[in-house]
């Protein structure tokens, strides 16, 4: 389906244009509608980044979702009851499984809205068939309380029907030949973001800035910090609203990233000045923990359930209805923390202190950003190495968080600073650590849940579960995460080998040694 | 993609309005649908208001190097396309005959959309024949709709054993009892023996119906003029119960 534009800029008069088309067709108008059409997407835009549009048209009697996407990728509609907040919510199909596929677990979010007032012009055969359809439309995008924001736009659309191409390209010649109309390619949602403030693609969790490698370090790593801030600072809203978990996640993940930043590149900063502000960001990340470890845990429990036969996925209700309690409660504390003045001091405080230079810098401030850089990562890598050594061939649960940590300060360190590199070089590095990561992050999970599911169980017997069938699905479950665990220590072993490797050590000596950046 | 053959040898048990109402209800979920009316007499393609011509007939549609998507014809409504029927398909079988492994070039043609349509419904002609045995190879199931009588369950023997012939166990056939009039006892009897899954039918069933019937007069589905009628929602939950088994 191709739908073309032009832009009305005179008199116009449709019925003598498609009177053109002769004899065998017919137009017949249909009624003028007015359809609110809300722009959807996630918060970090990735209908958008996929090269589609998705939109939520509501008209009297009718919604419809509409995922329109460049050709060869297939565009999709579906009629809804309600608008979907997300993309699971749709009913079972291919368009629910590839909006999943790129949304995963983030809410469908309005990104902008507009009132379009369309005038439909059926072009019909002498069947009765509908073989092109065209629309005069006249658009005003709407601001976020829904008034008109900007100048209607007056348009002409057409949109061919597959097998009609002959009538398509007859029509498209005839308007095209029109003096009041020129082709257009407006972006509706551009403009209808602009309105709220945004454009397209405006967040990003990743990080992507680039460094100058003999930048002053203080000023590289407060470049770095401001970035993060930013991070931070877009995904309150979020969590404050419960709009989908990865508010929650990329707020801690970019709190992390401080955290980490500061504790290896503090010598950019006086340690005076800095001190108060690492407390509060320790305090930050410490509120947080208990909402995103429950949201991690009833994501991994509904995962689960998702697999099971229906009568032992019922058993599993009481237990998913106690996490559920659990997490209502825990992030009402969290938005009471978060809404309080010690977090709000908290982050403009950071925010000045970052926006302005120390009137007395340290010594390690004033060296080139990739000379300090370049130390910290090999010292992060080779305390990781050590550390795993150390840890040998079996290691303890503590052992293994700790290991966890420090890999992790090292993919953020190079997270941080791969652009004083050449495009791509640490890829392979930071790829190494997501997976030792991820197998370390889930073993740690995988214990701590077991752990909570014994709490669990005991709380369900207090509140008054009597029947076995909940308790034995509990039981079920930390089997289940027994075996991950154990699956998870295995694969740590090869990873961490290859981690640790002496071709790995020599890379690493290579890029970030003395005569390092080769 | 998914692809359903509608078929039995016996005419006038509701395949057609199964199949055009089936293809509609998979078209108003989201999935991107092609109704293939493969019946000379064009019902489908009458259904929904799309000449049943094909430029170059049956010779066209069979040959290697023509591709199908040239002779896709939006519906009237959203997600769901038509390949037209055209009066040349009551030789579709000598045409067939002619070639290299006849039995196989409608699952070869129909593999070149399987990027292009989530479902793809086969209206087929109520007959044994090559056609039939290239809709049993080119189908993951085979939807057979039977009035619930004798002659109907013989019918349905009959198809069974077609299918295991052509492609063993690996095509299920999937009946369904339809025009279902519970006014007379032997259907009432037939219904309440049948529908509710056993000897391997559908629990779904599709009432006799006047919004059915009066397919022709509005040349709608009947999802379209009657949605809410009792029909419109039976092939719904029938398509459901469909979707659910081929997923």
């Amino acid at each position: 389906m191709t739908i073309v534009r032009w832009a009305i800029s005179g008199e116009l008069d449709l019925g003598h244009i498609l009177a053109e088309l002769g004899p065998s067709f017919r137009a017949r108008k249909g009624p003028p509608s007015e359809v609110t059409v809300h722009y959807l997407d996630t918060f970090d835009w990735e209908a958008w980044r996929n090269g589609g549009r998705l939109t939520l048209e509501e008209c009297p009697g009718s919604t419809r979702l509409r995922w329109r996407r460049t050709a060869p990728l297939p565009s999709f509609t579906v009629a809804v009851a309600r608008p979907p907040r997300f993309a699971g919510e749709l009913p079972p199909g291919v368009f629910r499984r590839e909006l999943e596929a790129i949304s995963g677990v983030r809410a469908l979010l309005p990104v902008g809205a507009a009132r379009v007032r369309r005038h439909p012009i059926n072009v019909v055969s002498s069947q009765g068939k509908v073989v092109a359809r065209i629309s005069r439309n006249t658009m005003v995008v709407l601001s976020s309380d829904g008034a008109t924001a900007g100048d209607p736009r007056d348009t002409v659309s057409l949109e061919g029907l597959a097998g009609f191409a002959k009538v398509e390209e007859r029509l498209t010649a005839l308007l095209d030949a029109c003096p009041a109309l020129s082709r257009t390619e407006p972006d509706d949602l551009a403009a209808a973001a602009a309105a709220r403030g945004h454009r397209p693609g405006d967040y990003s969790s990743k990080l992507a800035f680039r460094l100058a490698p003999e930048a002053p370090a203080g000023e590289a790593v407060r470049t770095v910090l401001l970035h993060l801030l930013g991070t931070i600072e877009a995904n309150v809203p979020g969590v404050l609203d419960d709009l989908d978990t990865e508010f929650l996640h990329d707020l801690r993940v970019a709190t992390r990233r401080t955290r980490a930043a500061i504790g290896q590149l503090k010598r950019v900063f006086p340690p005076d000045e800095l001190a108060p502000h690492a407390a509060e960001l320790s305090w930050l990340g410490g509120v947080t923990g208990p909402c995103r470890d429950l949201d991690v845990f009833l994501l991994e429990v509904e995962s689960y359930r998702s697999s099971l036969q229906p009568a032992d996925a019922t058993a599993l209700g009481p237990l998913v209805a106690l996490l559920d309690r659990e997490r209502a409660g825990a992030h009402a504390e969290l938005v009471a923390h978060l809404r309080s003045s010690r977090a709000r001091a908290a982050l403009d405080g950071w925010r000045s202190f970052l926006a302005s230079a120390a009137s007395e810098p340290p010594p390690t401030a004033l060296r080139p950003i990739r000379e300090v850089a370049f130390r910290r990562i090999l010292r992060a890598y080779s305390r990781v190495v050590m550390a795993g050594l150390a840890a040998g061939e079996r290691p303890s649960v503590e052992e293994l968080h700790r290991l966890r940590i420090g890999a992790k300060k090292l993919r953020y360190l190079l997270e941080f600073f791969d652009s004083l590199l050449e495009p791509g070089r640490v890829a392979h590095l930071i790829a190494e650590l997501k997976t030792l990561q991820d197998i370390l992050g889930g073993y740690r999970d995988a214990f701590v849940q077991q752990q909570r599911l014994a709490e669990l169980a005991a709380e369900m017997l207090r509140a008054g579960v009597d029947s076995p069938a909940p308790l034995l699905a509990v039981g079920r479950l930390v089997e289940v995460l027994a075996h991950r665990q154990a699956d998870h220590l295995a694969r740590y072993h090869d990873g961490f080998a290859s981690f640790a490797s002496a071709e790995s050590q020599a890379e690493y000596n290579a890029l970030f040694g003395t005569e390092g950046g080769s | 993609m998914r692809t359903l053959a509608v078929w039995t040898n016996k005419g006038g048990v509701g395949k057609t309005s199964a199949a055009v109402n089936l293809a509609y209800v998979a078209a108003t979920r989201g999935n991107r649908t092609l109704l293939w009316d493969l019946d000379a007499q064009g019902a489908a393609s009458f259904f929904l208001r799309i000449k049943p011509h094909v430029k170059g007939g049956g010779k066209r549609v069979v040959r290697k190097s023509a591709e199908l998507r040239e002779l896709v014809r939006a519906t009237d409504y959203e997600n769901l396309d038509l390949l037209p029927a055209d009066f040349s398909y009551r030789h579709l079988d000598l045409m067939l005959d002619a070639l290299k492994k006849p039995s196989k070039r409608l699952a070869t043609k129909l593999a070149g959309l399987a990027d292009e349509y989530d479902w793809v419904l086969l209206d087929c002609p109520p007959s044994v024949s090559l056609i039939s045995e290239g809709i049993v190879r080119a189908a993951d199931a085979i939807l057979v709709p039977v009035i619930p009588t004798a002659l109907s369950l013989r019918t349905l023997e009959q198809v069974r054993s077609f299918a295991a012939e052509v492609c063993g166990s690996r095509v299920p056939v999937l009946p369904f009892l339809s025009m279902v009039d519970r006014r007379k006892r032997m259907h009432r009897e037939a219904a309440d023996s049948l529908a509710g899954g056993s000897e391997g039918f559908l629990q779904s069933f599709i009432p006799v119906a006047s919004m059915v019937e009066q397919m022709g007069s509005y040349r709608t589905p009947v999802g379209a003029h009657a949605p809410s009628s009792p029909a419109a929602q039976a092939f719904a939950t029938l398509f459901a119960e469909l979707e659910a088994r081929l997923a």
